[in-house]
């Protein structure tokens, strides 16, 4: 991936890290959860680039 | 298994009241052809026409090209299970006639990638059809023939008039005897050449006419065909035949097939010719991998072969495919050239890659296929069609054969490119 | 071809163009009659085949503010001298330089249809830029390299006005070869002819692969650069955690100017001001024109997620929160100059001590 070695797989492109359909309260959740991932990621080892998602690896 | 190709040079063809050769020229009884081709019923009528260089014409609707060539020592084992008799090709002697071909049109088709070809003008310079002698065959169909049917029947005259051709040419002097012979079973195993194989993918399924396959390989079609271990004479010596559009690759150059004659050219000498794999494109990924898993083994652990040369037909799939083939092979340690086509005009070569895998590292572009030329009308008559004929461009462009300009992509011009690797063409970034 | 003598039009920026220095950068067009400067040996290498009629003359600072626009304005100037050639610089590895290059080359190339012709060094921006509107030869980085620069150019001209027919390649076209010519490949691809077929040279090629030696392949993979994963992090309590994005999130009004396409700057906005708890989106514009930016707009959280950070700082989940937000947009600009500013930013994010990144891309 050009270099990158740790990413996560967001929402989409024109919404990131949250989602239109959801209501104000469950995209907050949403974006907690991805950020969160987000840590866990930067927590972890990996030797090669690595496509994370909200539940696991690609 | 041992063949011999005894090739003669012929300088001119001329209609005659017999079929013989004499002093290099080609003498044709006409009616004779026209005969031989009527046999079939599916076929109404056919026109018959001699076409030479510099000619004002345009042959269109092509669906084949094919070298005159005949079985010497065997009866009924020309083009074996399509239209002789179902044996192994590739053995004992063959006729071939250099400088003319057969040019089969079918006038009725409805495939949008028929080729052409112009003997004079730009595309007789670019296409290496435009230096022969030629007969132009176009059958016509039978009343209540079907469409895939008399498609067949098409591709057969066209075979059958090859044969009736080097037939024709019995007794003549030969000029040139070529020797194609490998022992696959007693290669000599303990010689220190590396063992090159080729891997041959064969075809693929996508553009099946009507859902159905053109038979290509002894008489059938191999839509389905797993990967399997073939004899390279099988393929020079009509156990294979181009399907029923051309896109670079017609009989005619599979007859000569440049990877097999140059493997052939250095056996013994820098390398060691391990053998032939063929396969087919594959529209699933299951079973793409299944046959790229195959395929390689057999390169490997049956041909033992250290390195491969893949080629491909047109297409991207196709180009996907291979691909997979070719990390397969790397990944059991058999190192890979791998013929593709840029498919686009502009960019950089590796834009023009479908794939990315680090081993297979070696690639040759066979020729940007797809590259678009414009060819002024350079003819007075069209063979195999009318003026009215579309010539294919993509959208929206919509053209006909007797237009001032035509506007086509290169492998609808038959002779021009070669997925099996005889042109002189290398693709490079300007 | 031969006998008719051709016209030329000359660009140069003021310092070639005799103007003054840095300190006229700002100057607009203006026209000088006949060859100025390094015209006068591009003059002499076209000898009687062109005269040059003017030489097109801008500050790089003007020029550059926004090349599209003063590409269209020096063309409409020169238009009426009807030229039949048109050359610019060369400009070596000056960047502001060899974007108007290629920007003025562009214009009046795809007005004009006439053959454009500049020079530059492969670092100039200008080359990933320009190379497919014009003619871009190869140059030294400095102008030691002018002689040479501009015989190069005049060779290239000569062959493209020759009229003869490319017999090297399929379609027959006048392409000069880029590299018997010099210059950076237009990004067209040809089919050429060769000696060898490539069944010669697919055995050839295969059999130095084999013997372990250098081959050439006729088309190189893309090489995506391996870059050795960081150490995770140990103790997210003790981490800073800075935010980054690409996406092209600026308050409105846009005043540090960061472009919509082809975008080469970056900038700085401190969060407490910039992204306050209470935001109002109304304050807020993307400069970035390859994606739909409504929903960001709506709540710009979705992009650069700072609710939810300072959510985990304030429980404790995560050290700290970098107070200033590090703002790009990564739409078409040429990968050379994207790693750039990676490596700006990453220098400025190390000299702040700053432990980790979390870049958010569209």
């Amino acid at each position: 991936m050009v270099g990158v070695n740790r990413i996560l797989r967001g929402q989409s492109i024109t919404c990131v890290i949250g989602n239109s359909v959801l209501t104000k309260e469950q995209e907050k959740v949403l974006r907690r959860k991805y950020v969160l991932r987000a840590l866990e990621i930067l927590q972890t080892d990996v030797t090669y680039p690595t496509i994370f998602t909200l539940e696991g690896t690609e | 298994m041992r063949l011999e190709i005894e090739s003669i040079d012929m300088k001119d063809l001329q209609p005659g009241t017999k079929t013989y050769a004499e002093n290099h020229i080609l003498n044709v009884n006409l009616k004779e052809l026209e005969k031989l081709i009527l046999k079939d019923s599916r076929i109404k009528s056919v026109d018959i026409h001699l076409v030479y260089p510099g000619d004002r014409v345009r042959i269109v609707n092509l669906l084949d090209v094919v070298q005159p060539r005949c079985k010497i020592d065997k009866v009924e084992a020309d083009f074996p299970g399509l239209i002789g008799k179902m044996q192994i090709a590739g053995s004992g002697r063959t006729r071939s006639l250099r400088g003319i071909a057969v040019l089969v049109s079918n006038p009725c088709t409805n495939r949008k990638y028929s080729a052409l070809l112009d003997m004079s003008g730009l595309v007789a310079e670019m296409s290496r059809y435009g230096r022969m002698k030629h007969i132009s065959i176009v059958p016509h169909i039978a009343d209540g023939t079907e469409e895939r049917n008399f498609e067949d029947a098409v591709k057969i005259a066209g075979l059958k008039t090859a044969v009736y051709l080097a037939r024709g040419a019995e007794g003549h002097p030969v000029d040139e005897v070529e020797v194609y012979e490998l022992d696959i079973p007693n290669l000599n195993r303990k010689s220190n050449l590396p063992r090159v194989a080729y891997y041959y993918q064969l075809y693929s399924p996508q553009h099946d006419h009507l859902g159905i396959s053109d038979p290509c390989f002894y008489g059938t079609d191999v839509r389905n065909l797993l990967a399997t271990i073939i004899h390279p004479n099988e393929v020079l010596d009509g156990g294979v035949v181009g399907a029923h559009t051309i896109r670079a690759l017609d009989t005619y150059t599979i007859q000569n097939h440049g990877v097999i004659k140059e493997l052939y050219r250095r056996h013994g000498k820098d390398l060691i010719f391990a053998g032939v794999v063929c396969g087919v494109v594959n529209m699933e990924p299951v079973t793409r991998t299944r046959q790229a898993v195959m395929a390689s083994n057999l390169v490997k652990n049956v041909l033992g072969a250290d390195g491969v040369i893949l080629t491909k037909i047109h297409g991207g799939l196709p180009h996907v495919d291979l691909a997979l083939v070719a990390e397969e092979c790397e990944k059991l340690g058999v190192k890979t050239a791998i013929f593709i086509q840029p498919l686009i005009s502009y960019g950089t070569l590796a834009d023009t890659l479908l794939f990315n895998a680090e081993a297979v590292n070696l690639i040759i572009t066979v020729g940007a296929t797809m590259e678009r030329v414009k060819i002024p009308l350079e003819a007075d008559r069209i063979l195999g069609g009318t003026a009215d004929t579309k010539i294919y461009c993509p959208d929206p462009i919509v053209q006909h054969a007797g237009d001032p300009v035509i506007d086509v992509e290169q492998f609808l011009v038959a002779g021009v490119h070669d997925h099996l690797g005889s042109a002189n063409i290398i693709v490079k970034e300007y | 071809m031969t006998g008719k003598k051709l016209r030329a039009v000359h660009y140069l920026n003021q310092f070639f163009g005799q103007m003054g220095g840095e300190d006229k950068a700002d100057i607009g067009f203006m026209i000088k009659a006949g060859p100025v400067g390094p015209g006068l040996a591009l003059q002499k290498a076209l000898s009687h085949r062109a005269d040059i009629v003017i030489t097109l003359i801008c500050g790089d600072n003007y020029f550059s503010k926004s090349p599209e626009q003063a590409g269209e304005e020096g063309l409409k100037l020169i238009e009426s001298y009807q030229p039949d050639l048109f050359f610019a610089g060369p400009a070596f590895a000056a960047g502001r330089y060899g974007i108007a290059c290629g920007a003025i080359c562009k214009a009046v190339g795809e007005k004009l249809r006439i053959p454009v012709i500049t020079g530059m060094h492969e670092e100039n921006p200008g080359v990933e830029m320009y190379r497919r509107h014009a003619y871009i030869c190869k140059t030294g980085n400095s102008a030691r390299d002018m002689a040479e620069s501009v015989s190069h150019m005049t060779s290239l001209v000569f062959k493209l006005i020759s009229g003869e027919k490319g017999t090297h390649l399929v379609s027959r076209e006048n392409l000069p070869k880029p590299d018997e010519y010099r210059y950076f490949p237009r990004t067209l691809l040809r089919n050429e002819y060769t000696e060898k077929t490539a069944a010669e040279r697919s055995v050839d090629k295969l059999l130095a692969k084999l013997r372990g030696e250098s081959f050439e392949s006729e088309v190189t993979l893309p090489k995506f650069e391996k870059v050795e994963p960081p150490a995770p992090i140990k103790d997210l309590h003790a981490c800073e955690i800075i935010l980054v994005s690409d996406g092209g999130l600026v308050p409105k009004g846009n005043p540090d100017g960061l472009s919509g396409r082809g975008n080469l700057r970056w900038t700085t906005y401190e969060m407490d001001a910039f992204l306050p708890e209470n935001l109002n989106p109304d304050d807020y514009e993307i400069a970035h024109t390859g994606y739909f930016p409504v929903q960001v707009l709506e709540d710009p959280n979705r992009l650069v997620p700072v609710d939810a950070m300072r959510d985990l700082v304030k429980e404790g989940r995560v050290g700290k929160l970098h107070p200033t937000f590090f703002s790009t947009s990564g739409n078409a600009t040429v990968s050379r100059r994207c790693a750039e500013m990676g490596d700006e930013m990453g220098a400025e994010i190390k000299r702040r001590n700053i432990s980790a990144v979390i870049l958010t891309s569209t």
